[in-house]
């Protein structure tokens, strides 16, 4: 097989192509092997499901708290986002056994140390370290028009992030 | 869009009504308009007067986490971010100019949008000066038409079919 890799090509081989109504050939070159190739390692890469992160991290969630339960001591609700997951399961501390119920059906944050699984990019669980509710705005963005007038924009260099 | 509503930005009588609509069903809760957290950094003036401190309190405010919400930075969202930046890519040509890099701030932002499945994003950036990647043409400009190939996010820069009347001189 490395012998027949080696052989110098068939005179006859295909060495170009030429597509209807463009005056140029694509030329079966280095250059073409490698578009080629990068073609194909996206097609992969779009084919396959991404593996999100699997782990821990702190952070919070938002949304209305539903489905409070502790039917089998597990201390469980869910929060149900505006969007994104349908659903998040969140346990709430021992403390926190007689105050929950005050939440219920409110919109909230809950903040703890979120669970993600690699088959989902959102957080499939929440242990709830602490809960707010969160209020409806006093004034709307709509009649905020203006708000910051006359401040100059902020300068955000962004360009060093994620480069190491 | 938040920056353009919020300082009164110098645009087009269409855009600003389409802002103003878009606002308006969010008040009447008839829309969910969601963001990433770093538009904190986009928008709130880098030194506010402390007898202006009550702005800074009434932008907040607004997230009420079900018909404004604004959006952590998870790894998963720096995961997809680094993926678009990637994705788009491209090396200086030959002969000189400049390589094209999407910002990164414009990267999460599509990141957030596009794991949240929304139904649109909003922006009025499409220069593609310098090292700049347009983003409302994003796909003419790279020629694909989902992001990354794999997420279906309308990228649009909101106008409406007329202009506001307070606006006409």
């Amino acid at each position: 097989m490395i012998a027949g890799l080696a052989r110098p090509p068939k005179e006859d081989a295909y060495k170009r192509f030429w597509i209807n109504g463009a005056a140029d050939p694509v030329v079966f070159n280095e250059d073409f092997g490698a578009s080629a190739r990068s073609v194909a390692a996206r097609r992969r890469a779009e084919s396959v499901e991404p593996e999100w992160f699997s782990g821990v991290s702190q952070g919070a969630v938002t949304g209305e708290l539903k489905a409070l339960d502790d039917l089998q001591g597990d201390r469980r609700f869910v929060v149900v986002p505006s969007l994104g997951p349908e659903q998040i399961e969140c346990h709430f501390p021992e403390h926190m056994r007689d105050k929950i119920g005050a939440y219920a059906f409110k919109a909230v944050r809950v903040t703890g140390l979120l669970t993600y699984s690699s088959g989902s990019p959102f957080p499939m669980k929440v242990d709830m370290h602490d809960i707010e509710r969160i209020a409806e705005p006093a004034k709307h963005l709509f009649d905020l028009e203006g708000l910051f007038a006359g401040y100059a924009k902020p300068e955000v260099d962004y360009t060093t992030w994620l480069n190491g | 869009m938040f920056y353009e509503h919020l300082n009164r930005e110098p645009v087009t009588a269409t855009k600003r009504r389409a802002v103003r609509e878009l606002l308006a069903e969010n008040k009447a809760k008839k829309n969910i308009i969601t963001t990433s957290v770093i538009t904190d950094l986009e928008v709130l003036p880098e030194k506010l007067a402390p007898e202006h401190a009550d702005k800074e309190a009434a932008y907040r405010g607004q997230f009420d986490g079900v018909h404004m919400v604004s959006v952590e930075i998870s790894s998963n969202v720096l995961m997809l971010a680094r993926e678009i930046r990637g994705r788009y890519y491209r090396p200086p040509p030959e002969g000189g100019g400049y390589a094209k890099m999407m910002d990164l701030g414009d990267a999460i932002h599509l990141a957030t949008a596009a794991l949240l499945g929304v139904d649109a994003f909003h922006t009025r950036d499409d220069t593609d000066e310098k090292t700049k990647i347009p983003l409302v043409s994003l796909y003419e400009w790279a020629g694909e038409d989902r992001l990354c190939g794999r997420y279906d996010l309308k990228i649009v820069s909101p106008e409406s079919d007329q202009g506001e009347l307070d606006d006409i001189p």
